[in-house]
């Protein structure tokens, strides 16, 4: 449900700030991280219903994922005139077919090509949500840029749990332990510079400090190379709490831009 | 064939609607027992639900329990483990019955239980080992494969898509409840940051959970209501919440939240799967009850059609069987009676059988019975023409045959010359033959029409036997045979026909006279061979002569009717050869059977055992004379056959002390009694004047061929017996020497000669030549004769006169004679008046005739051609005569008869002063009764009905019954009989006044008073009577 709110807020927050002039980037921007959000929202719930296939309530929220993906797609479409942006839609709706086709089939899910395709897609996903924002670059303010932060911190959060549950699952690929742990950092990074911003609420600062903390207690799991210390649905767990939290953060920012 | 063909259809569209029937029982029947079987899976459903949700309750608080070291919840535990203990009693009770299979799959749950219980109270080791492995390892997954093993046992899709929905809840809220009890632990532990382990354990039991799919549930309605429920199933934010704040602070074990809202939170979310596992539940019961119930219903419809199909068809095999039987049956008898048929017949039958048509059978057996059936009809129709052909021949016949034995007897009487009399005689010789043969011929169709009628009357064998053997010695002595017979003195009155007894042994004994040449020997001999018990005898009969012989091949046709042994026979003897037959008939009917031995020119024995009654009540024989000596003189020259030994035969059976002697000398003489000589006997013939001086008596056996000589011989020791010897003729002449101490119903009584004059007799008769014959009779008996020639006349003139005896011929014009009788009968009825006897004079022999003239009413019956005798003890039989026996000086009165009654009547002197009736009626002066009869009954009254009625109801029981009207004629006949009983009409008699009735009693009579009601002042000392039974009863003795 925070989700959904954080989602809802994120559309509409980041349209209410957005001068009169750029607003389309704006709006394009917002676009763009959706789909990252969602693409690897979608990324990781595939990841885990592969491991858990019985977990079937993860069908549901595939299929949501895939709503507003599309529903992104055609904001971005809308609003955007950037001829590479328009290009990069094209192939988004291109592998959108993909991503429908695999999720939406009654196969056994439990394929790891499958799931090794699904993250190629989450990847170039990722690749050209970043292309359209760069085409789409937008002064923002200090506010405006904290809200923007916690936006991608839970971005990233949500490509830390993907790479975390590819590992799982083809633990012979270095380069999806490299990004992961590249995503660590970045994480890391991102949560120091939020560390550092002076919330003058001390509401918050104590969201700050559990975010800090659930991030503490998160991290040792993320980088331990032992299987048997695998917790992915720990993991899943935690990071849904952090997003929470990261969600707070950015209701406070959107709201003090 | 047509047939075959249907039923063989009928069976088979039978046999496959019971086969199909057949089918879906068995389907309804798998069906029921599974509905059966789902009913009760359903009722052990909720006794997991219930098990599970008390293990669920016992974890989680085991592991608050175990989180807060026992400081806290143990009263709750407690209580949650006896809840978990009752659930698991009543869950293992009920899965017994289901057999080995669920309890293995439970057996676990007691043993973790002990186990984990024991470590929880211990607090001993990780949650992981004891709580986790416990419930989570152990006791969870028995409860979810029983509960798979009951979604598997439903048979219909929708209650297993049900089943697995229910098992799925299942599995996902023991799954939560094992996060929340594990999350409960982990809180309870104050301040006890999570370990990796606790971390890895948590993310172990995250990954059992799950939010069940209810999608393939089939119940729309269920569905939609399940929605809802299930919509906040799968919400879970409490739950992501409570995990986050734990999460938040694993590191600290700080966390900000307390045991009790852990568990509450995951309670709120078991709880709803609780829920909607009720609800899904509740369908299936409703949804098994009602597959029971329709299953229950269409199983007995379709088993009630099974079994009315299988008795449609067991009935229609049964039908078809029996009837294929009774054809094939049938078909074989006819086969079998194929030659039976006439050959046109036959070969329609062969075809009809080879077709196989049961139609044409039935239809071809209608017809032979009806064909059949006429023929007896007609065969019964010729039969009955015979008959009555038999009958009117026989009346036809015996008619003219009657008038000529008739007057030639009349003639005979008459003064004739020699000429005429060997005229007569020869006359009579062959109208006598002519009515044997007429006889003969009347018999042996009787006999072989079965129409014949023994008679089972007691007579005396001595007698009979001897009256058909005496008359043929006079044959005998024509051709000059030797004639012998032993009739068994030991043989006492027995049961039987003497009449065809009779006519057996004149015949056997005349067709041995007939074969049996001058100087050869015929001898007669019956005697008693055995006795069985003390009322029957087995007596033998043979006749033996020394004729000319049988020879084995003619011995089988002389029993032929009209077969003689050969052609040559009938020429040289004559006869008709009927004898035999009808002899050999008669003896069959009698129970024995006639056989002969013959050997050719030798001789023959015509023999035959009868089984007779004996009459009761005679003593054993013993011989008369046991003290005398009786010797048989028989010298070597004897020329008397084989007829001595019969003769010493004779003499054992009067003295013990018979002796054949050989010589006769007057000393021989003087050692016995009597002496029995042969006068056949040359020797005896010359020495006879010597032998009549010898100190004995001397019995003479004589033929009568020797008569004249013999009649010369007569002298007081000398007595003389003609041949055939007979008991009775020993006895007498016994008896003439030494008195009658033997049986006397043996010796000859003389007639007594009772005197028919004045006697009025009416004869019906329409034959002039019958009317004239026995006119002429009656007349010869001083009777007076009125005669009519046909029944109306004879009932005018009874109705006109009174008579003593009526003859009545039956075959009449106008009138008939039984027609005839039935009129007077009924004009006596009327009247009142006295009952006149009616005798049927008849031709008509055959067999029911006599029978039926007595029950129209008849008194008597005589047959033509009349006998005088006949006539004359008929009229002695039925009318009231004066007896006047030769040389007596007393009176009889003749008792009371039937036809051929002989008994005698008894004489009776009577005082002089039996009676003395002056008191009586004084005016009457007293007779001098020097003579008093005897009576039976006198009955004193008016009415001539109460008469006829006393009369008709007393002659019968053998009482003679003289009536009279007024005071003057009782008195008249009171005095001139002394009777047994007076009866007296009780209106004739003083009601006050006994003196009568006592001068009845003085007189030795019974009187007895004829009245309605008892008003007699002599009731008391007399009997009396209102009905004609009363009266029997008191004269019946």
């Amino acid at each position: 449900m925070k989700r959904i709110i954080a989602a809802l807020f994120l559309t509409t927050g980041m349209l209410t700030t957005v001068h009169a002039a750029v607003r389309g980037d704006v709006k394009v921007l917002e676009a763009a991280g959706v789909i990252k959000y969602r693409i690897n929202d979608l990324a990781k719930n595939y990841l885990l219903y592969v491991q858990f296939p019985y977990k079937q309530e993860l069908k549901g929220v595939l299929k949501s994922d895939l709503e507003a993906l599309n529903q992104s797609f055609k904001e971005i479409a809308l609003t955007t005139k950037d001829p590479k942006t328009k290009g990069m839609l094209t192939f988004f709706a291109y592998q959108k077919t993909r991503i429908e086709e695999i999720v939406l089939s009654h196969t056994q899910p439990k394929d790891t090509q499958i799931a090794k395709e699904i993250l190629d897609i989450s990847d170039s996903y990722d690749e050209g949500a970043d292309a359209i924002a760069r085409h789409h670059q937008y002064p923002f303010t200090d506010a405006e840029k904290m809200f923007h932060l916690t936006r991608t911190m839970a971005q990233h959060l949500q490509i830390i749990v993907k790479y975390y549950l590819a590992y799982r699952i083809d633990q012979k690929d270095p380069q999806i332990l490299k990004k992961l742990h590249t995503m660590i950092d970045r994480f890391t990074a991102e949560l120091s510079q939020a560390q550092a911003f002076p919330y003058p609420d001390p509401d918050v600062r104590r969201t700050r400090e559990r975010l800090t903390n659930t991030w503490q207690v998160l991290l040792p799991y993320l980088t331990s190379a032992r299987p048997q210390q695998e917790v992915p649905m720990f993991v899943s767990a935690a990071a849904t709490h952090l997003n929470d939290l990261l969600t707070d953060l950015s209701i406070y920012h959107s709201k003090n831009q | 064939m047509k047939s075959k063909i249907f039923f063989t259809l009928i069976a088979m569209v039978l046999m496959g609607v019971t086969g199909w029937l057949g089918y879906l029982t068995y389907h309804e029947f798998d069906d029921y027992r599974s509905a059966q079987t789902s009913s009760r899976s359903l009722h052990e459903m909720r006794d997991l639900k219930q098990m599970s949700a008390a293990l669920r309750h016992e974890q989680t608080l085991s592991g608050v329990y175990r989180g807060k070291d026992g400081k806290q919840f143990a009263q709750a535990l407690h209580r949650a483990r006896a809840e978990s203990d009752r659930a698991l009693e009543r869950l293992l009770s009920t899965v017994q019955h289901e057999g080995t299979q669920y309890a293995q799959m439970l057996a676990p749950l007691k043993k973790s239980l002990t186990y984990v219980r024991s470590t929880v109270d211990a607090l001993s080791g990780q949650y992981a080992n004891t709580i986790g492995r416990s419930f989570d390892g152990e006791m969870y997954p028995a409860l979810l494969a029983a509960m798979g093993r009951y979604s598997r046992s439903f048979h219909t899709a929708s209650l297993r898509d049900e089943s697995q929905a229910v098992t799925s809840l299942f599995r996902s809220a023991l799954a939560l409840n094992g996060e929340g009890s594990f999350l409960g632990y982990l809180v309870g532990r104050t301040h006890h940051p999570l370990s990796a382990d606790d971390v890895r354990d948590w993310d172990r039991l995250m990954q059992k959970e799950f939010t069940p799919d209810l999608t393939h549930i089939p119940d729309l309605k269920l569905l939609n209501t399940l929605k809802t429920l299930h919509a906040n199933i799968q919400k879970k934010d409490a739950v992501g919440r409570i995990r986050g704040l734990i999460i938040e602070h694993a590191n600290d074990g700080a966390f900000p939240i307390k045991v009790t809202e852990v568990t509450k939170t995951f309670d709120r979310h078991t709880g709803l799967e609780s829920q909607a596992i009720e609800m899904i539940m509740r369908d299936m019961v409703s949804r098994a009850n009602t597959l029971l119930t329709s299953t229950q219903t269409r199983l007995i419809q379709y088993g009630v059609g099974l079994v009315m199909t299988l008795l449609g068809l067991l009935l229609l095999l049964r039908v078809t069987s029996t009837s294929y039987r009774e054809r094939r049956a049938l078909e074989k008898t006819l086969e079998e009676m194929v030659t039976d048929f006439p050959p046109e017949q036959q070969a329609e039958l062969q075809t009809i059988l080879k077709k196989s048509d049961t139609l044409a059978i039935y239809r071809f057996l209608a017809d032979t019975t009806r064909e059949a059936h006429e023929a007896r009809a007609q065969a019964i129709e010729a039969e009955k023409a015979k008959d009555l052909f038999l009958a009117n021949m026989s009346h036809e016949i015996r008619t003219p045959l009657n008038g000529i034995l008739g007057f030639t007897q009349l003639l005979e009487m008459s003064d004739l010359d020699e000429e005429q009399q060997s005229h007569v005689n020869i006359i009579q010789s062959s109208s006598n033959n002519l009515l044997t043969i007429v006889n003969s011929i009347l018999d042996l169709s009787k006999i072989r029409a079965n129409k014949v009628e023994l008679e089972a009357i007691p007579f005396n064998p001595v007698d009979v036997f001897g009256d058909a053997i005496e008359p043929l010695e006079v044959l005998a002595s024509d051709k000059k045979i030797r004639y012998c017979s032993f009739i068994d003195p030991r043989l006492h009155a027995l049961v039987g026909d003497p009449t065809r007894l009779r006519q057996v042994l004149t015949n056997l004994i005349g067709n041995a006279m007939k074969f049996t040449r001058s100087g050869g020997e015929v001898r007669v001999v019956i005697e008693q061979i055995d006795e069985k018990g003390d009322d029957q005898v087995h007596v033998r009969f043979s006749v033996t002569d020394t004729g000319i012989g049988i020879t084995p091949e003619q011995k089988q046709k002389i029993f032929d009717a009209f077969s003689q042994a050969d052609s040559s026979t009938t020429r040289e003897f004559g006869g008709t050869g009927l004898g035999l037959a009808i002899t050999s008939d008669i003896v069959k009917q009698m129970g024995g059977t006639l056989d002969v031995e013959s050997e050719l020119d030798k001789g023959s024995e015509f023999f035959f055992v009868l089984p007779l009654k004996k009459v009761p009540g005679h003593e054993p024989f013993t011989p008369p004379y046991p003290e005398k000596k009786i010797a048989y003189y028989c010298s070597k020259e004897s020329s008397d056959g084989t007829c001595g030994l019969w003769t010493m035969r004779y003499l054992e059976t009067l003295t013990p002390h018979a002796t054949q002697i050989g010589a006769l000398t007057h000393d021989v003489a003087k050692k016995f009694d009597i002496i029995f000589l042969d006068y056949s006997l040359a020797e005896v013939r010359n020495r006879i004047q010597e032998i009549f001086t010898f100190d004995t008596k001397i019995v003479l056996l004589g033929y009568h061929s020797y008569k004249s000589e013999i009649d010369t011989l007569i002298r007081d020791n000398v007595a003389i017996i003609y041949r055939p010897l007979m008991y009775g003729k020993m006895l007498q002449a016994m008896g003439r020497f030494y008195g009658d101490t033997g049986r006397t119903e043996d010796a000859q009584s003389d007639r007594e000669e009772n005197s028919l004059t004045g006697l009025r007799i009416l004869v019906a008769e329409d034959n002039t030549i019958n009317q004239n014959l026995i006119l002429a009779v009656l007349n010869n008996l001083d009777v007076d004769v009125t005669m009519v020639e046909n029944g109306k006349r004879a009932l005018e003139m009874r109705q006109k006169e009174d008579y003593d005896l009526i003859f009545m011929d039956i075959q009449m014009p106008v009138m008939g004679g039984i027609d005839a009788t039935k009129a007077i009968l009924e004009y006596e009825e009327r009247e009142g008046g006295t009952h006149v006897p009616i005798i049927a004079l008849t031709a008509n022999a055959l067999q029911g005739d006599r029978e039926k003239y007595m029950r129209v009413g008849m008194d008597d019956y005589v047959s033509k051609p009349i006998v005088l005798d006949e006539i004359r003890t008929v009229i002695e039989n039925h009318c009231q005569i004066e007896t006047r026996p030769m040389g007596a000086e007393v009176t009889s009165v003749p008792s009371p008869t039937t036809h051929a009654d002989t008994t005698a009547s008894t004489p009776v002197v009577a005082d002089e002063a039996v009676s003395d009736p002056a008191h009586l009626h004084p005016d009457t002066p007293s007779p001098e009764v020097t003579v008093v009869e005897e009576g039976d009954v006198l009955l004193y009254c008016r009415s001539r009905l109460i008469q006829s009625i006393h009369t008709r109801a007393l002659e019968p029981q053998g009482y003679a019954v003289d009536v009279v009207e007024d005071e003057g004629e009782f008195f008249d006949a009171f005095e001139s009989k002394v009777y047994r009983y007076v009866l007296l009409d009780a209106q004739l008699i003083p009601t006050d006044n006994c003196s009568l009735t006592h001068a009845i009693e003085e007189s030795g009579a019974v009187p007895l008073v004829y009245a309605l009601a008892k008003e007699h002042t002599c009731y008391g000392h007399v009997g009396s009577y209102a009905k004609i039974e009363e009266l029997k009863a008191i004269l019946t003795p």
